[in-house]
Order: structure tokens, then C-alpha cells, then sequence
């Protein structure tokens, strides 16, 4: 093996690291957000009784489930650029993320909220609870609770895929990483270093998640 | 905008054909090599005595999916051929699949070994059997009954994997479509085309995992 | 045939069974009795090993019952268990559910060992259910194949683990009947149950198990028309 391995050049160059970590998490932060309230549009869309509504909601989930992140990347970026709209890369990719992110979402809150058994509503409106009171109470706190650990690992998934984003050159972790080893050319210890700095976001945010969700849901957490 | 049609031709879209065929195949050598390396983590991880084997099982499966496909997919490729190793690219590009595979599939190997009742070891137990007898005669007929939805399930997510591949230069689906792309300039046509590819693969795929979940759930 | 020797157990801190000794000899039935929580299915479940003992000793025909060991599959292989909620293999028709541990543990070639499930199902009353699946039998045939189950395998003493709890009242009966037969056919048996009619008709001797120790025991009249313990009279005033 006459490879020699030089840890000192990413450990050296951890600020643009951090700075890329940083946007990592703030385009992740953002598209989960949108893709949030895109998914439960969409959710409620799907569970609709109006078929011009279920069509085009579920037409969207399919379609995103089904394609690789990189080609609907590649879809947007191109497109844009062909509409001609030149966006930058990090906008783009926030955009994409958040149709991504949307997608699955809708998934898992639609899942969460059929899982609240119909005999639950009815025995709240049997109790004469309004359909407000049977919503809140008996609907949207059950729900939460069922779709928080679904949507953190989702948050977290999409957290982790933003890293294909470097493939258009958005400014993030991965970029940085490729930026470094086009000058350097330490392939193997830059991306190792960045790896490990993935993997302990993706833990501290799913540690984030469990305690919150823990607090705040905090009876029946265990009861999925 | 009549420029989107310069130069694509039929043969390009034989091309992103014989591509998607590449995809495929590695979805095959992933999957397959890769269940190998599920079953020993499965194993592991309801290991019942021997706490070592649970805790590297539980490492591994944290690391694969706690990190990008796409950094496995980089650190693998290079690291390779620092080692020394000069693999043909279909096989070096196979390996962070394979692993990749391993761990989330080594999860679903998991919940299918303890999704059975303790009563039916007991029963087994009580009938003289050893426990390899119940693993292989009780535990895994039920088990793997259980396994196929999410598996299936597992399939769409390799298939979309395999995309990353694009990263270090090779030719699957998505790079001829970039490549096919770059040369006739109809780049929206071709990546429609390449969706729609993907899509054609993945879609019956996911009908056939929620068919098949519907189906176990009414013999349960 | 059984013995058990002032045997102590506990789940964690917590004291199950406080010096439990009984005997059992051959072709005698047993019923156990007492209230939920009270340690009686626990006995029976550390008899074949499927519980660990930590202090006495179970002896099954003279030889020691060690939870977790090798050997303790030797003796599981005499005695037969039935449970509270059958436990049949679902992916197994009721033919095969019965014939499996006589063709891989006790290595009977398979036609020798089909005829010998027939049969067992033919004792229980379900000859004409042969192929069936547990999921498209009732809860008492899912029982009666698994009395069928335990039987093939010629054990030497019965456990049967409160088989009727978890059957529709109307089934009861059928399960009942089948253990009455064997009963009378002289198999050593021990039953834990609720059931206070069967061990009126059934029982040798029946134990009354209080917290973890064995508070009275006697014959079937001794214990319900002159009962002494006055726990065991409240229990049976609470089921009567």
C-alpha cells in the first residue's frame, strides 16, 4: 500500500465544514418545513372524497416516491434553466428537497391519520362533543403523536439525501467536501470526515426528536 | 421549442434502454449478496445471549443508515482502490450497495424474527425441539411470510439508490441520461424518459409491496 | 413419577413461589387452583424447563429438570404441554402441526409419522380436519390439536397451562371432554384450571396454590365441601 493517509487536511479546513454543515442544515431545515405543510395538503387531499382533488395528490406521491432524488433534481434544475429561470443552485435545491420531502410526508401523515380508529370519533360525537372538540381532541393529538417518529426519521432522511444536491454545485457539506478534494485530491480522508460529521447530525437530531417527542406527547408514547 | 429535438434519436433511447438493463443488474448483485449480509445481521441482533454479536450488529445498521448513500458510495469507491484493489467498476460500485442493503434489510430480517409470538417458541421448546429446529421449522416459515412486503418495499428504495452510482462516472440509468442529455441538448425529453424508466420499474414494485402487506394482514 | 422439592422462584425482586413440594405419582391427575397471580402456572412452566428455578429441585421420572441446559430437552420430550392461548404453528395445517416435532425430533419417518398424527387427531374428534389451517379452526379445535400435538409425541405426564381461559364458553366442553378421556385412560396429568366442574369429575387430588405456596391440598370432596384454608374458602365462594 503506498498510500499514505493525511487526517491534518480536512481537520484543517473545518470551518468551510462547518459552514457547510450549517447550510446543510439550514436547507433541510427550510424544505422540511415547506414540505410539512405540503404534506398535509396533500394528505388531506388524498383522504378527499373529490376525485380532481385524490387524482393530482396522489399522481404527485407516486411520482416522487417512485423516481430518484439526483432526477428530479436534475428535472427542476434543467427545467428552470430551459423556462428560463436561472435560479441559484441552493434555491433549486431547497425547491426540489421540499418536493421530495413533501411526498413522502404526505404518506406518513395520511397513514396517521387513518390509523385513528373511526370508532374514536364516534364516540366522542356520542359523548356530544363537537366536531371541533372531536377533531382536536380525539383526531389531531393522536395523529401527532402516531406520525412524530415517522416524520423525524423522514426529516432526518432528507437531512442526509441533501448531500446529492452537491451534484449541482448548491453549496452544502458534500460540496464543500468536493471542493476540497479537487484541490487536494485526499478523496478517502475528506469524505470520511464529512461521513462522520453526517452521522453525528443524524444522531444528535434523532435524539432531539425522541426527547421531544417524549415530552410533549408524553403518556402514551409507547403505545404506537 | 423545435431545438429540443436536434439530434435525439431512436438510438438514444436504446441506449438509456440498455442503461436501465445495467441498473437493474446491479439492483440484482446488491439485493442478493446483500441479503446474505441481512441474514447475519438479522441474526445477530436477536442474538439472545451473546451480547457482542447485538451490539456490532446495531453499530453497523446505525452507520449505513445514519450516513448518505452517497458519501458510502464515495468512501467505498476510493478507499477501494487506495487498498489496492483494482475491482472492475461493476463490482466496486456494487459493494456500498451491498452493505447499504445489508443494514436496512438486516432490520427488516430483525422485525420479522421478533414479530414471532413467544408462545410459538415455547411451543416448539416444549415439544423437544432445539433451538435451531424452531429457528428453521417454526420461526422462519412465519418470518419470512413477514419479511416479503417490506422487502419489496426495500427493492424501490435500491433501484433509486443505484442512481448515486452516477457520482463516480458510472454508467447506469441516470448518468446515460445525463450523458444523452449533454449531446442532444433535449435534456427535459430525456430526463422525462429517464423518470419515466424509473418509474416503470419502481411503481409495479410498490403496488405489489402494498398488495402483498394487504394480503398478510387478512391471514394474520 | 414428578417431584418437586421446596422449590423458590423469583422474577427479579419479586417472590413467586415460596417453597413449593408436591408429588405426582404415575397415572394420577392433579388439579391446580388458585387465584390469578398466585404462581400456579409458573409450577407448571418450570416443570418442563421453560422457567429457571433458583432454589429445590423438579424431578421428572427421577431425572433433574435445569432450565437452559441440554438435557432439559431430553425431558420435554416425555412431557407434553398444552397452553392458554394453543400456540399452534400457523403456517401448518393441523396434520402437520401434530406430526413436525415427531419427524425432526424424534426422527419418525414421515408416512410412520403421518399415521401416528391421524390418529391423535382421530382421538380428539377432528379426523375431518386433517388439512386444515389453526386460522380456519375454532378455538376449541385449535386446543384439541394442540392436545393432539402434545399427545403424539407418547409423553409420560400431561401439563395442561389453563387451556380453557381463553375459549367462547360453548367450547368449552369439547376441550373438557378430551381431557376427561385421557384422564381416564390413566395418563399422569397436572391441570391448572378454573374449571371446578372437571376437577369434580377428574381429579385425585387437588392443590390449592395462595401466594406463591401450596395452602391446601386433598381430594376433590375434602377441599370443596370442607375446605379449611380460609382463603381457599373465599376463593371458592368468589367462583361459586
Amino acid at each position: 500500500m503506498t498510500y499514505t493517509f493525511h487526517w491534518e487536511v480536512p481537520l484543517r479546513e473545518w470551518p468551510a465544514f462547518l459552514w457547510g454543515a450549517l447550510a446543510t442544515l439550514e436547507m433541510s431545515g427550510v424544505a422540511c418545513l415547506l414540505g410539512l405543510v405540503v404534506a398535509v395538503a396533500c394528505a388531506l387531499a388524498r383522504l378527499s372524497k373529490h376525485r380532481y382533488l385524490r387524482g393530482p395528490a396522489t399522481a404527485y406521491v407516486e411520482a416522487i416516491r417512485n423516481t430518484p432524488f439526483i432526477v428530479q433534481l436534475f428535472y427542476v434544475y434543467f427545467g428552470l434553466v430551459t423556462v428560463g429561470i436561472n435560479l441559484e443552485a441552493f434555491t433549486v435545491a431547497i425547491i426540489t428537497l421540499t418536493i421530495n420531502c413533501g411526498a413522502y410526508c404526505t404518506e406518513i401523515i395520511r397513514a396517521g391519520i387513518q390509523s385513528i380508529h373511526r370508532g374514536q370519533s364516534e364516540a366522542g360525537l356520542s359523548l356530544g362533543m363537537t366536531y371541533m372538540q372531536v377533531f382536536r381532541y380525539v383526531i389531531l393529538m393522536p395523529t401527532l403523536r402516531v406520525v412524530w417518529p415517522p416524520l423525524a426519521s423522514q426529516f432526518i432522511a432528507t437531512m442526509l439525501g441533501s448531500s446529492v444536491v452537491s451534484q449541482i454545485s448548491a453549496e452544502e457539506l458534500t460540496y464543500a467536501g468536493m471542493m476540497l478534494e479537487s484541490r487536494t485530491f485526499r478523496t478517502f480522508e475528506i469524505f470520511f470526515f464529512i461521513a462522520i460529521i453526517y452521522f453525528v447530525m443524524a444522531q444528535f437530531f434523532s435524539i432531539l426528536f425522541s426527547l421531544t417527542g417524549k415530552r410533549v406527547f408524553r403518556r402514551a408514547w409507547g403505545q404506537l | 421549442m423545435p431545438e429540443i429535438f436536434i439530434a435525439f434519436s431512436y438510438k438514444d433511447v436504446l441506449y438509456l434502454l440498455q442503461a436501465s438493463l445495467v441498473t437493474v443488474a446491479l439492483c440484482a448483485m446488491a439485493f442478493s449478496c446483500g441479503l446474505v449480509v441481512a441474514l447475519a445481521i438479522g441474526l445477530m441482533r436477536t442474538a439472545r445471549r451473546v451480547r457482542v454479536l447485538r451490539f456490532v450488529a446495531a453499530a453497523y445498521v446505525e452507520v449505513f443508515r445514519g450516513t448518505p448513500l452517497l458519501m458510502q458510495i464515495f468512501i467505498a469507491y476510493f478507499g477501494l482502490s487506495i487498498i489496492g484493489l483494482q475491482l472492475p467498476k461493476f463490482v466496486a460500485v456494487s459493494i456500498p450497495l451491498i452493505l447499504f442493503t445489508g443494514a436496512f434489510m438486516g432490520e427488516i430480517v430483525r422485525a420479522g424474527i421478533e414479530a414471532i409470538p413467544r408462545g410459538q417458541w415455547e411451543a416448539g421448546w416444549s415439544l423437544g425441539m432445539s433451538y435451531m429446529q424452531v429457528m428453521r421449522w417454526v420461526v422462519v416459515p412465519t418470518a419470512v411470510r413477514i419479511m416479503i412486503p417490506p422487502s419489496v418495499g426495500f427493492l424501490v428504495q435500491l433501484v433509486k439508490g443505484t442512481s448515486l452510482a452516477y457520482v463516480v462516472g458510472y454508467v447506469e440509468l441516470t448518468r446515460a441520461g445525463y450523458i444523452v442529455s449533454q449531446a442532444t441538448y433535449a435534456t427535459m425529453l430525456v430526463f422525462t424518459l429517464v423518470g419515466l424508466i424509473y418509474f416503470g420499474i419502481n411503481y409495479p414494485l410498490s403496488l405489489a409491496s402494498q398488495r402483498l402487506e394487504a394480503r398478510l394482514k387478512r391471514h394474520a | 413419577m414428578l417431584k418437586i422439592e421446596n422449590v423458590h422462584k423469583w422474577f427479579g425482586s419479586l417472590h413467586v413461589l415460596k417453597g413449593i413440594s408436591m408429588e405426582v405419582a404415575r397415572g394420577e391427575v392433579v388439579v391446580v387452583i388458585g387465584r390469578s397471580g398466585s404462581g400456579k402456572s409458573t409450577i407448571l412452566r418450570c416443570v418442563n424447563g421453560l422457567e429457571p428455578i433458583q432454589q429445590g429441585r423438579i424431578l421428572v421420572d427421577g431425572e433433574l429438570v435445569e432450565a437452559h441446559s441440554r438435557h432439559v430437552r431430553k425431558i420435554r420430550e416425555e412431557v407434553g404441554f398444552v397452553f392458554q392461548s394453543f400456540n399452534l404453528f400457523p403456517y401448518y395445517t393441523a396434520q402437520e402441526n401434530v406430526s413436525l416435532a415427531l419427524k425432526i425430533v424424534k426422527k419418525v419417518p414421515p408416512d410412520q409419522a403421518r399415521g401416528i398424527a391421524e390418529q391423535m387427531l382421530g382421538r380428539v374428534g377432528l379426523s375431518d380436519k386433517l388439512a386444515a389451517y389453526p386460522d380456519q379452526l375454532s378455538g376449541g379445535q385449535q386446543q384439541r390439536v394442540a392436545i393432539a400435538r402434545a399427545l403424539a409425541m407418547s409423553p409420560k405426564l400431561m401439563l395442561f397451562d389453563e387451556v380453557t381461559s381463553a375459549l367462547d364458553p360453548e367450547l368449552v366442553g369439547e376441550v373438557l371432554k378430551v381431557m376427561q378421556d385421557l384422564a381416564e385412560g390413566g395418563m399422569t396429568m397436572v391441570v391448572v384450571t378454573h374449571e371446578m366442574g372437571f376437577a369434580r369429575a377428574v381429579a385425585d387430588r387437588v392443590l390449592f396454590v395462595h401466594e406463591g405456596q401450596i395452602a391446601e391440598e386433598g381430594t376433590t370432596e375434602q377441599i370443596f365441601s370442607a375446605p379449611r384454608n380460609e382463603n381457599l374458602r373465599s376463593f371458592i365462594q368468589s367462583i361459586l
